[in-house]
């Protein structure tokens, strides 16, 4: 029971992990359009 | 000056506020419905208030016309009509804050608080700044405008004018009283009602403290930060409504508490009269109804309430047009030829650019909505949690009937949403409801899961609020000059409002001047002459196949007073070459020119700019 919780645990952080990412790679276009400076450190 | 102005509107929000919340808590009385919290009662009432402020506003627009006097009379017949319900309502309002000294007895709390304010506090300055939302200065505030100070009627030039609804009333009881800063700041007041009903929800579900964040977490989200800000269109008057039509099916627990059933309704029509989207909230709340009551007799009443605030916008449509959801059903009904352009034109404003019905497509949009946003209108804007956290709704108490009726109304405006428009921007109304369902779950999984699922929905969160702090101030910086009076009105709206110095010369150029002006740019609110949109995309009477030779165009353009004709900087691609002929032939006759500069682009976040030629020209007799 205890195995499957933590492997429940697992799969739900990489999933956070993945919409996380995905969702703030969507602003790159915008926050360089902002902050030009940006563009150097977020290729 | 800026400011003190601003006060002044803001004394005036809250005096309407007292008033529709004394007058919606005597209707509650007599109706027999006692919440079990002051501060549900509080927002109960100010919402049966505002659902009968807007239907009262609407129907006085169309009989009479919205003027100050008649907007006073009905404000003061309302107070008078409110009787016993002041006395309740200032009770209420010292029990409320009674209560909520003891929500910020923690340290947490009261840092949240803070944050809390700070959010309303940069939202409400924000909403202080002169009108510059691109649909509001297309149509959100243009329609009521156009309309106040007259019996409504018909605009035929403006195809978004038939989709006016009650919320636009109170747009429009803004501009009577106050401008369009009021105007601004009743959306304001809507959100931050949105957020404060939001609160006894989450409450129900989880600590003080997290409820706390949930408020917050909805008060930064970017899509709400600039809806009850500086967007100026009044969608979030239907998140009012549709959280307060689910704390109102919460309520109905027992036998004798199925009244709360008819309130939801009366909320849920309120919704519906928003926007036409905004009928799935209803179609939701009857079946929530029927569900529970199994009686017939019920569902009956519960829809009888939802049309009696809801159905004001359609009857008129109907009486207007023959076709209630006008444009959409006017290929079955209505009297109203439909132009094929402007039809066009609707279909591709209410739709993603990557709408698809095909089931495994809607399925692909329902993951999409957030990491895919600019594909599904704005979506990205909501932020990350509900998606993220949508696992975890499995922890929530799935016995509770709050968490139904809340789920019911999500996932119906969801699906609407999906098989409909793919819009993401138009789920506003149901973000407050998945946020408050997803932190829930969050919340109830942080508790049972152990402290992977802790930290990971903590940094989720820490990290969305940073990204909301980062990009709402960001995006304020553009709007603080002018809202604490750094900067002046016609600076700013020159810098910021789409197409305002074509407005301005336009006004100039025609004060003076008898006849209506042919205009072919988007955003009109600062026009103040006599003019029509001349883009056939925009207006139904620009029917490209009867406008198809000079003399037609020359024939309607006579019909219609228009005596000069604004090129900005070419003509509509359908209707050019009609144009063009008519200047070649000496029919319009240059008078003034000049260079505007103006906003481009998808939005103004991207502060791309491109200079505009604008001619005018003289309609030869």
């Amino acid at each position: 029971m205890r195995t499957f919780q933590k492997l429940g645990a697992m799969l739900f952080l990489l999933w956070l992990l993945l919409i996380n990412v995905l969702y703030y790679a969507q602003f790159r276009e915008l926050a360089v359009s902002r902050l030009p400076w940006l563009a150097h450190v977020w290729r | 000056m800026a400011l003190a102005a601003s006060a002044g509107c803001a004394a005036l929000v809250l005096v309407i506020f007292l008033i529709t919340a004394a007058f919606g808590n005597r209707v509650l009385e007599v109706a027999g419905l006692k919440a079990d919290d002051p501060l549900n009662v509080v927002l109960f009432s100010s919402g049966v208030g505002f659902a009968i402020l807007q239907l009262l506003l609407g129907i006085v627009g169309l009989a009479a016309g919205l003027t100050i006097r008649s907007v006073l009379a009905l404000l003061v017949l309302l107070a008078i009509a409110g009787g016993r319900g002041w006395k309740s309502l200032f009770r209420l309002c010292r029990e409320t804050a009674r209560d909520l000294s003891g929500v910020f007895k923690s340290g947490v709390s009261k840092a949240l608080g803070l944050v809390i304010l700070f959010f309303l506090g940069l939202e409400g300055l924000l909403s202080t700044s002169p009108l510059t939302g691109s649909d509001a200065m297309h149509y959100h505030f243009t329609a009521p405008l156009l309309q106040i100070g007259r019996p409504e009627q018909p605009i035929f030039w403006l195809t978004h004018a038939f989709f006016i609804g009650l919320g636009h009333e109170l747009i429009a009881l803004g501009l009577v009283l106050g401008g369009d800063r009021l105007g601004l700041l009743l959306i304001f007041f809507g959100g931050c009602l949105t957020a404060v009903s939001l609160f006894p929800i989450a409450r129900k579900w989880m600590p003080t403290e997290r409820a706390l964040a949930a408020a917050l977490t909805f008060l930064m989200t970017p899509m709400v930060f600039w809806q009850i800000s500086t967007a100026g269109s009044p969608d979030i008057w239907m998140g009012f409504y549709a959280v307060l039509a689910a704390l109102a099916v919460g309520q109905a627990e027992g036998a004798s508490t199925r009244r709360w059933l008819i309130l939801a309704s009366v909320y849920a029509g309120a919704g519906a009269s928003i926007k036409y989207t905004g009928w799935v909230l209803p179609a939701v709340i009857i079946l929530c109804a029927l569900w529970i009551t199994r009686s017939i007799l019920w569902g009956a009443a519960c829809s009888a309430a939802a049309l009696a605030t809801g159905v004001f916008p359609l009857l008129r449509n109907l009486l207007w047009t023959g076709d209630p959801f006008f444009p959409f059903l006017s290929r079955w009904m209505g009297r109203v030829a439909v132009n094929q352009f402007a039809w066009e034109s609707i279909q591709a404003d209410v739709h993603s650019h990557a709408f698809s019905a095909q089931p495994l497509h809607v399925l692909y949009f329902l993951a999409a909505i957030t990491v895919r946003g600019a594909d599904f209108g704005l979506g990205q804007y909501f932020g990350p949690a509900v998606l993220a956290f949508l696992p975890l709704l499995f922890f929530c108490n799935w016995r509770s009937r709050l968490v139904w009726a809340a789920t019911a109304l999500w996932v119906g405006m969801l699906l609407a949403n999906a098989l409909t428009t793919q819009m993401a921007r138009f789920l506003l109304p149901a973000y407050p409801l998945a946020l408050a369902l997803a932190l829930y779950g969050a919340a109830a999984a942080s508790r049972e899961g152990g402290a992977f699922v802790r930290f990971g929905c903590a940094a989720t969160l820490a990290l969305f609020g940073l990204f909301c702090l980062a990009s709402d101030t960001l995006y304020a910086k553009d709007f603080l000059p002018v809202s604490v009076g750094l900067e002046s009105k016609v600076a700013f709206l020159n810098r910021m409002a789409p197409d305002y110095q074509a407005a301005t010369f336009v006004n100039s150029a025609l004060t003076q001047r008898t006849g209506k002006a042919l205009i072919f740019f988007r955003h009109s609110y600062y026009l103040r002459v006599p003019y029509e949109d001349g883009d056939p995309g925009e207006s139904w009477m620009m029917n490209p196949a009867v406008l198809a030779n000079p003399q037609s165009l020359l024939a309607f353009l006579k019909e219609q007073d228009i005596r000069w004709i604004v090129k900005s900087p070419e003509y509509p691609e359908q209707l050019a070459n009609v144009f063009e002929e008519c200047e070649k032939e000496g029919l319009f006759i240059p008078e003034e020119q000049t260079e505007t500069e103006t906003l481009t682009g998808s939005s103004r976040i991207y502060n791309m700019r491109m200079a505009v030629p604008i001619t005018l020209m003289r309609v030869a007799n």
